[in-house]
């Protein structure tokens, strides 16, 4: 057994005094470990005379013994079964699967292809090519420069369309959005008023459990 | 003084991982290593807050150390797993995807892409998992040895609560709504208690069902099916209305399979409510005696552990001490040490 000497506190109160070890320069145990310390609940009392104060360790607290406890409970069960009770324990009702839902559709941007960078029109060439004899190459080459002006205009009609499409996803995600906002703070005024009913039922047994003395007295 | 960044694949309000984000980014600017959340999906309500994993969130991964936090497959480790010298890997866990499959098959595959995925890393400088659970898959996965960290959670001292038994209890199960969850067996255990030990009791499930829409509506006909009264599946909630549910509860109850290191069982104790659980994944080490922890495959035992805890002053008092001393375990004070120690080489390494 050794003995440790410790410089208390000044001031009197209940304090945690925490015994470990240290290797220097490296840590101390109860960092790497927090059972490689010895807690102590302790009182600091300084005397009506004198400097010295006084340590004492604080009554302990009732302790549990859980493994007792649920063999204990164990055999209580097995009493109550012998007796009757807890004869529906295995009732055979279980969790009925339920179908899968369906999974989200993705959001509608996704699904058009939009953001997606470079043209949203394909610009297709070969669409313009002429097999005409002689005239042929002419022919293409005027093709093809009417097919590039088309897509221009195809293309900025197509991005005019991204763009609606993408402002309709947004008003409907923000309405989504509020609308379940809307259930949640509607779910927490009905849980609150779950509990305020149940506070009201309480001061109700209490009140009148108070007239009723009132009335024996 | 080094830079340090984290990148999480989502930042949203609430989400325990970008919680943890947070608190270390607090953290870490304290000990003087400044550096921003990169998340490559943001929530409107942390634009500002988080940076995007754009060309500019890139960027700013390139200068500094990186925390990955690694919770589903993303392109976020690929990301950071170019740079594993100045890597420090999270694992929060990855919900193996048998659980999920039933009800999200796509996200089923997604989180089996991620716990694969692991196998391929490249070793990180240095490798952090919340609970000996968690640092199981990064040992099996060859990733060498993890240091256990809890979650950093900065929770209030226990609440002082009423400490005799309440006539119309409330028991409370905070989470996502998920079927790894095994709500159906908080159900089915909550019916047996309502039917033969408190009638007058209530269930509230507290969390979303976001991607499991159709696992919700199975519970719903399950509540109809069990005959069970007064079963509330409230939704996604405020954190002020969540600790409002968690003020009313008289108790908490987890049949969870699967856990890597389940915040909302501190939370519960931080609010001083008993907690019963089924021992699985890290929960035993995350309450750390702090709560009831059954097998729970005889569902007659958790209905009567409820009972025990709402209706028994001693036990209650007895996990409200045991709860105190959880809670000083896991007090940030006890926790920020060992997440610098943790990340050393990293901070270090200039």
């Amino acid at each position: 057994m050794s003995r440790i000497v410790i410089r208390t506190p000044a001031e009197e109160g209940d304090y945690e005094l925490r015994l470990t070890l240290v290797q220097e320069g490296v840590a101390w145990f109860d960092e790497l470990d927090g059972s490689g310390a010895s807690l102590h609940r302790v009182r600091i009392v300084r005397p009506a005379s004198g400097n010295v104060a006084s340590m004492s360790e604080t009554p302990a607290e009732p302790e549990i013994d859980v493994e007792r406890l649920v063999e204990e409970l164990k055999e209580r069960v097995a009493r109550e079964r012998a007796a009757g009770t807890y004869a529906d324990a295995g009732s055979g009702i279980e969790l009925e699967m339920l179908p899968l839902e369906p999974s989200p559709q993705p959001a509608l941007a996704q699904r058009f292809d939009l953001g997606t960078p470079g043209p949203r029109i394909r610009f297709r060439p070969e669409l313009g090519f002429s097999t005409k004899p002689v005239i042929g190459p002419v022919i293409t080459l005027f093709k093809k420069f009417v097919l590039r002006l088309l897509s221009f205009v195809l293309d900025d009609l197509a991005r005019q369309a991204d763009a609606a499409v993408t402002r309709l996803e947004t008003a409907l995600s923000a309405e989504i959005a509020a609308r379940e906002s809307a259930q949640t703070d509607l779910i927490e005024v009905a849980t609150r008023h779950e509990m305020l009913q149940s506070s009201l039922e309480q001061l109700e047994a209490r009140l009148a459990r108070l007239e009723r003395t009132q009335q024996t007295q | 003084m080094t830079i340090v960044h984290q990148l999480l694949p989502n930042a949203a309000p609430g989400d325990a991982i970008t919680n943890q984000a947070f608190a270390w980014r607090e953290l870490l600017a304290g000990w003087g290593h400044p550096g921003e959340i990169v998340a490559e999906h943001v929530h409107p309500d942390l634009m500002g807050k988080v940076q995007r994993l754009d060309r500019s969130g890139k960027r700013l991964l390139a200068q500094g150390k990186i925390v990955l936090r690694y919770a589903i497959w993303s392109k976020t480790a690929e990301l950071a797993l170019r740079r594993p010298d100045h890597l420090a890997l999270c694992y929060h866990n990855i919900t193996p995807g048998r659980f999920l499959r039933a009800f999200n098959p796509e996200l089923a595959a997604l989180c089996d892409r991620g716990r694969q995925a692991l196998a391929r890393f490249a070793r990180p400088k240095v490798l952090i998992a919340d609970s000996s659970f968690n640092a199981d898959d990064l040992r099996k996965a060859g990733l060498g040895e993890p240091t256990v960290v809890p979650l950093l959670l900065d929770m209030a001292r226990p609440r002082q609560r009423p400490i005799e038994a309440h006539p119309d209890p409330t028991v409370l199960s905070v989470g996502r709504i998920v079927p790894n969850k095994r709500l159906e067996d908080v159900l089915k255990a909550f019916a047996l208690y309502q039917r033969h030990r408190a009638p007058r009791a209530s269930l509230v499930l507290v969390g979303s069902a976001v991607g499991f829409e159709n696992y919700r509506s199975a519970l719903e006909r399950l509540v109809e099916r069990l005959g069970a009264q007064r079963v509330f599946l409230t939704g996604p909630l405020s954190s002020h209305a969540r600790d409002a549910w968690y003020g009313h509860a008289d108790a908490y109850v987890s049949m969870s399979v699967h856990e890597g290191f389940c915040a909302p069982l501190v939370e519960a104790i931080a609010h001083g409510i008993p907690v019963v659980a089924r021992g699985a994944g890290a929960v035993p080490e995350t309450l750390g005696g702090a709560g009831i922890v059954l097998d729970g495959e005889d569902l007659s035992l958790v209905a009567e552990a409820l009972h025990e805890v709402v209706s028994s002053t001693e036990t209650r008092t007895a996990l409200a001490a045991a709860g105190a001393r959880r809670l000083a375990e896991l007090s940030p004070a006890a926790v920020a040490p060992r997440i610098r120690a943790a990340l050393a080489p990293v901070l270090e390494g200039g």
